[in-house]
């Protein structure tokens, strides 16, 4: 069976980028530009995989993975967590919501799909740090 | 002459009584020492006349002498008596002298004026009475250790003065013995005031100067995440029409897309410069030390910088010392990268065709560091000249833009990074260079101060 990820990210470009990269590759992509929106579409389809931007208006990362994790439907979803704030501290944030992966911006379109794949076949929820090499 | 001897003497005993009573106790002295006297002739002839007028014009000049003397000496006391009531009573600081149970027995005109007191309210009080409420600790805790020590001792503390105005003052002191061997403490007070109030300036200025350094790192963090965004778009779909994910390009698309993505890594390399070069000075650049394999990360760089070396037709080759391969090295393995790339990447940009840069890896016998290691980076290139070579390592130093300007690209930020980077592992970066004969970039790293248990 297709695994489906959900793409949320609140720059269309970037969206478009990562959605257009996993279809590539194979995958069933469905896409939200807000926590809110993705919530939404968690109750209507069984996602696998969640990309998640953390600085998003109406609704951020952060707010999004804490119901996310809260609710036993939800809570064993697979999260990658996106961001391009590049500092110490907000990586430290991130790994404290309990995400999978932290991948900063900007993501490399060629590691990304292993690193989909790995997190994907992946059974425990033990977070590590992945991304482009700086 | 026994005789005049003994009246000297007798004017000597009678020195101190004073105007007519010394008159007539001369009289009577000279009297009785003249009676006295067994050989002396009963007739008053010519010659002992003249003798005795010659002896006493001697006497007279003798005595004008002494005179001048006590005069002088006179005037020498009062001389002293004025030099002391300038040095001690108008000296410009405070002089207290307190007995050993902490009473003012003695204080000059300065320290009264200082807590605009009069002498007599002054004296016979204890000293802690004009030391404000909240310092009497510090107070107590001074004078306690003073005893101790028995040694001269400093302390900083308010005093108030009669209408509760406080001001700072600093007190050393030392633990002696009066005239008498009483146990006495002398003190200098001095009135800092004004260093105090530029101290508290001094601390806002500060605060002022740490709070302006808080919104520029909140800003330099805004900014690389605005940059960031468009960058990835930028890069990703640069990367994703380079490998022909939906279709292939004809030669010279490839070769646009080569450039955007070139063009847009640089961007995002120039970025993480002015992040790190933004944490260093906030000091919030930390190392994440591990085991590292440099023989790894020197083969690593070579390979990243192969291309480049390729266009620019400069060869890049790497040593690494054999009896280093299984000596553990603890670093932060990123930062160690970071200053290769930055060196290797410089050393190739300021190079002629035909150049060459060179990495080579050997332990140090530097004493300053012992035990350490040397990673050398050698180019061929520009070189800089002597003037030039200390503000190489400062960020956006005028040298930095006058160097990278005409042909190369850059922020100017690599080697002031590259030293710090250094620094925060406890090594030092030196450079050696002639104009038109390379630069030879030398690190020094201390080899086991972050080894656990082992330095």
């Amino acid at each position: 069976m297709t695994p489906i990820i959900l793409v949320v990210e609140d720059n269309d470009m970037n969206r478009l980028l990562m959605v257009e990269v996993l279809r590539h590759y194979g995958y069933e992509v469905l896409e939200a530009s807000n926590g809110a929106q993705a919530l939404l579409l968690t109750r209507q389809h069984p996602i696998d995989l969640i990309i998640m931007d953390m600085q998003m208006p109406i609704m951020n990362g952060y707010e999004t993975i804490k119901v996310l994790r809260s609710d036993a439907r939800t809570a064993g979803i697979k999260i990658i967590a996106v961001t391009s704030f590049a500092l110490d501290e907000e990586k430290n944030r991130i790994l404290a919501t309990g995400v999978d992966v932290f991948v900063p911006k900007p993501i490399d379109t060629r590691t990304f799909s292993k690193l989909v794949k790995q997190i994907l076949d992946r059974s425990n929820n033990a977070p590590f740090e992945g991304g482009r090499e700086q | 002459m026994p005789k005049k001897k003994n009246a000297l003497e007798a004017i000597n005993d009678a020195v101190e009584v004073a105007g007519e009573e010394r008159r007539r106790l001369a009289e009577t002295i000279v009297r009785e020492t003249m009676e006295q006297a067994p050989d002396e002739p009963g007739e008053l002839t010519v010659d002992t006349a003249n003798r005795l007028l010659h002896e006493l014009r001697v006497h007279q000049i003798e005595l004008e002498m002494q005179n001048n003397e006590l005069r002088r000496s006179q005037q020498g006391l009062e001389k002293s008596r004025t030099l002391f009531f300038e040095l001690y009573n108008l000296a410009p600081v405070g002089y207290v002298t307190l007995n050993e149970k902490g009473m003012i027995v003695g204080a000059n005109f300065t320290f009264a004026a200082m807590v605009d007191a009069t002498m007599s309210t002054i004296l016979a009080k204890p000293f802690s009475q004009f030391v404000c409420h909240d310092d009497q600790d510090i107070y107590y805790c001074w004078e306690k250790n003073l005893r101790k020590k028995n040694a001269p001792h400093t302390c900083e503390l308010r005093l108030e003065k009669k209408d509760g105005t406080q001001f700072w003052i600093h007190m050393v002191a030392n633990l002696t013995r009066d005239a008498d061997g009483k146990v006495v403490i002398r003190v200098v007070v001095s009135d800092i005031s004004e260093l105090k109030k530029t101290e508290h300036e001094l601390a806002a200025a500060n605060r002022t100067i740490e709070e302006t350094s808080k919104a520029k790192s909140i800003f330099l963090a805004n900014m690389s995440h605005e940059l960031r965004t468009p960058l990835n778009t930028i890069i990703g779909f640069s990367e994703v029409l380079q490998d022909e994910l939906f279709g292939p390009l004809n030669a010279k698309q490839m070769t646009f897309v080569e450039n955007i993505l070139n063009s847009g890594r640089h961007l995002l390399s120039l970025i993480n410069d002015i992040l790190d070069i933004s944490k260093v000075e906030a000091q919030k650049m930390t190392l994440e030390l591990d085991r590292i394999n440099l023989a790894d990360i020197c083969k690593g760089t070579v390979a990243a910088f192969s291309e480049k070396a390729r266009k620019k037709e400069v060869t890049l080759s790497y040593s690494f010392d054999p009896t280093l391969v299984d000596v553990p090295i603890v670093a932060d393995g990123r930062k160690i990268k970071q200053i290769l790339y930055n060196l290797v990447d410089n050393g190739i940009k300021f190079n002629h065709s035909q150049g060459s840069v060179s990495i080579s890896v050997q332990k140090d016998s530097d004493i300053a560091i012992p035990a350490g290691l040397k990673i050398i980076v050698e180019d061929t290139g520009i070189g800089i000249a002597d003037e030039d070579q200390e503000k190489l390592f400062l960020p956006f130093s005028q040298l930095a833009q006058s160097y990278y300007d005409r042909q190369t690209e850059g922020t100017g930020l690599g080697l002031a990074l590259t030293k710090h980077l250094v620094e925060l592992h406890g090594g030092r970066i030196l450079l050696q260079s002639d104009p038109g004969q390379g630069s030879r970039f030398t690190i020094l790293l201390p080899l086991n101060r972050h080894e656990p248990g082992n330095g």
